[in-house]
């Protein structure tokens, strides 16, 4: 038993601020992220495809 | 040994062998890391006009692609493992003169970010685990 809960923890420690603040700012930040790192891969594959 | 090698020069065979045999008391990773930046450079230089220094350019803007990447993510999920990487890939990056050098730097701040993010979390929480309780 208190190996899971040790475990439990663990991952919390590994998992970060997404354990910390609270499930809706947690889907906020995940939304903003998404759509930056979307941006970025769209723009990257047209600047390739434009290049070559 | 120089001696051996011009002796037996007109067969390349023969530098090989002396050469694997030179290496086999070498650890496993050595010997594997070894013939396969051997191959990789033959391959440049196949490939290329300048090839060492275009393909080595090429290497460090996929780092800084990389630790953008890295850093970006870890600031909600996983900051003590792609933080450090991102600080890594970005400096990584620096060091080898890439030509993203924007993309670099910002890998290195969001890197950083990471990890500052996550002590003032920690900090705020007084507590290193989970406190979604409230």
């Amino acid at each position: 038993m208190i190996f899971i809960v040790a475990a439990f923890l663990l991952l919390g420690f590994l998992v970060g601020t997404a354990a910390h603040i609270p499930l809706p700012a947690t889907f906020a930040a995940a939304a903003a992220i998404g759509a930056w790192l979307l941006v970025f891969a769209v723009r990257e594959r047209r600047h390739h495809r434009q290049g070559s | 040994m120089n001696a051996l090698n011009t002796l037996v020069r007109h067969t390349p065979s023969g530098t090989r062998d002396h050469r694997d045999h030179r290496e086999e008391p070498v650890t496993g990773s050595a010997e594997h890391s070894e013939p396969a930046s051997q191959t990789q450079q033959t391959e440049q230089a196949q490939s290329g006009v300048r090839p060492g220094i275009t393909a080595r350019v090429r290497d460090a803007d996929g780092m800084a692609v990389a630790s953008f990447v890295m850093g970006l993510a870890g600031l909600l999920v996983f900051n003590v493992v792609l933080g450090p990487c991102a600080l890594v890939l970005g400096g990584l990056a620096l060091m080898r003169g890439t030509n993203r050098r924007g993309r670099a730097v910002l890998g290195l701040s969001l890197g950083a970010a990471d990890l500052i993010v996550l002590a003032a979390v920690t900090a705020a929480d007084q507590s290193v685990s989970w406190s979604i309780t409230g």
